[in-house]
């Protein structure tokens, strides 16, 4: 979380957390603001309950924050969640995680004008989701995890890239299992892998979310900023004109004789 | 792209969503992506929490003038008036609305082609009417046409560039003013085959 550095009024009446990131080591920072800033900076239904004073108000807040997120948190558990049983499980879990211990979780929220309480809402909601799941079913296996979606990246890559070369011959049947195609594919699967590592962190994270999470153009627009899915092409356009270009440097643009 | 480790940990909640919502700065937007790009489970993070946001329920507030509010009212109270006994029930002559549809699915031209004789999709159920539209690389539209097949030829008199980058769509028509739409599918000339 990032904190912040501001003072306003020169009173202290609460701290934000920041990341180690932000500040010096040893150092610590603190946020001043003015007596009520929860109820000015957090949605009214988390400051309600956050600042209740005894029980009463306090499950009447807790009323009003389920009637405004419920349907929010219980599509969070749905989409993580097996079935419907699976689902009232983990929507019955999420809410007792979220009260828990004076509603700890809730009050890690830090309304610094850049996040929507919701957003955040369904991050930690998931999270706890997932934690549910997982001591529910143990950890998931993920079919893609580590090198395995790392070799389908560069497989994807590498014949995406093939059929334009033409490098190893693979549409040709008689070149299956042939030492020399094996090798060529090998050393352009390599070749490609160092290609990709000179590119630029965001660049890389294009080519991951097209070539191995088969995202579409449209979502990686939504997800990355781009304005329109045809910026999201160009890119993915000049990226490859890149990669060809190296890998042509690398001796990989002539067809196979 | 190997099994690289991802730096100091995984994203905070607060990083997860701030990175979503699209208000941080350029160098924390670097920062996130850099490690999404080698962490994949802030990535898959990303994207289902994207997904979630966009397909989240949203409450509907209807504002409609008072006379409105009434005249809706008026209507409500005929439809479920009770109708005198013995008088049949009216037949429906109209299929019921088509609520949900699958998109068509772009399947030739994709990717680099050597020709373009024919674009190509799949159908779609109820269907009667498809509209394509090829784009070029700037987005300008270069060709559109509308046909009740699922297959149109492409005319001679829309030439494409061999090299050039090309983009097309086709969207179904299933119902009055109700089009679904495939995804946007590039594709580009290669050289003649021998």
């Amino acid at each position: 979380m990032v904190g912040y550095q501001r003072q306003l009024g020169g009173r202290e009446v609460g701290w934000a957390r920041v990341s180690r990131e932000s500040q010096a080591p040893g150092t610590t920072s603190r946020l001043y603001l003015p007596t009520g800033w929860r109820a000015q900076l957090l949605p009214p239904e988390l400051s309600g309950l956050l600042d209740a004073v005894d029980d009463a108000a306090r499950e009447a807040a807790w009323k009003t924050f389920l009637e405004t997120h419920s349907r929010l948190l219980l599509h969070t558990a749905r989409t993580v969640s097996r079935d419907y049983d699976a689902t009232m499980d983990a929507y019955a879990y999420l809410l007792e995680q979220l009260r828990r211990d004076d509603f700890r979780r809730l009050r890690g929220y830090i309304p610094d004008g850049r996040t929507k309480f919701t957003t955040w809402l369904v991050v930690v909601a998931r999270r706890l989701c997932l934690d549910h799941l997982r001591r529910r079913y143990g950890r998931l296996q993920d079919a893609g995890s580590g090198s395995r979606a790392a070799q389908a990246v560069r497989r994807e890559l590498v014949d995406f890239l093939a059929e334009e070369l033409d490098a190893s011959g693979r549409k040709d049947p008689r070149a299956a299992g042939n030492p020399e195609t094996d090798l060529r594919t090998s050393e352009l699967s390599r070749a490609l892998t160092d290609a990709i590592g000179a590119l630029d962190p965001r660049d890389q994270l294009l080519l991951k979310l097209r070539f191995e999470d088969g995202l579409s153009a449209r979502e990686i627009g939504q997800l990355m900023g781009f304005p329109t899915p045809f910026h999201v092409y160009r890119r993915l356009n000049t990226l490859l004109e890149r990669l060809r270009g190296a890998l042509g440097r690398r001796g990989f643009q002539d067809p196979e004789p | 792209m190997g099994a690289e480790q991802p730096p100091q940990g995984h994203l905070e909640s607060g990083e997860v969503a701030a990175y979503l919502d699209g208000a941080l700065p350029r160098s924390g937007r670097s920062r996130i992506e850099a490690h999404v790009a080698v962490c994949e489970e802030c990535r898959r993070e990303l994207i289902e929490v994207g997904r979630l946001l966009r397909t989240r329920p949203h409450r509907h507030r209807w504002y409609l003038p008072v006379g409105v509010a009434a005249a809706a009212a008026a209507v409500v109270l005929l439809a479920v008036w009770p109708r005198p006994a013995g008088r049949p029930a009216e037949p429906g002559y109209r299929e019921p609305a088509v609520t949900s549809t699958v998109a068509p699915v772009v399947v030739a031209p994709r990717g680099v082609t050597a020709a373009v004789p024919r674009l190509v999709w799949t159908a779609v159920p109820h269907a009667d009417r498809y509209r394509l539209a090829v784009f070029d690389d700037t987005g300008r539209v270069v060709w559109e046409t509308e046909t009740g097949d699922t297959s149109v030829p492409r005319p001679d008199s829309i030439p494409l560039q061999q090299g050039a980058r090309y983009f097309w769509k086709v969207e179904a028509r299933t119902g009055w003013q109700r089009w679904v739409g495939s995804e946007l599918v590039g594709f580009s000339l290669g050289p003649p085959r021998p």
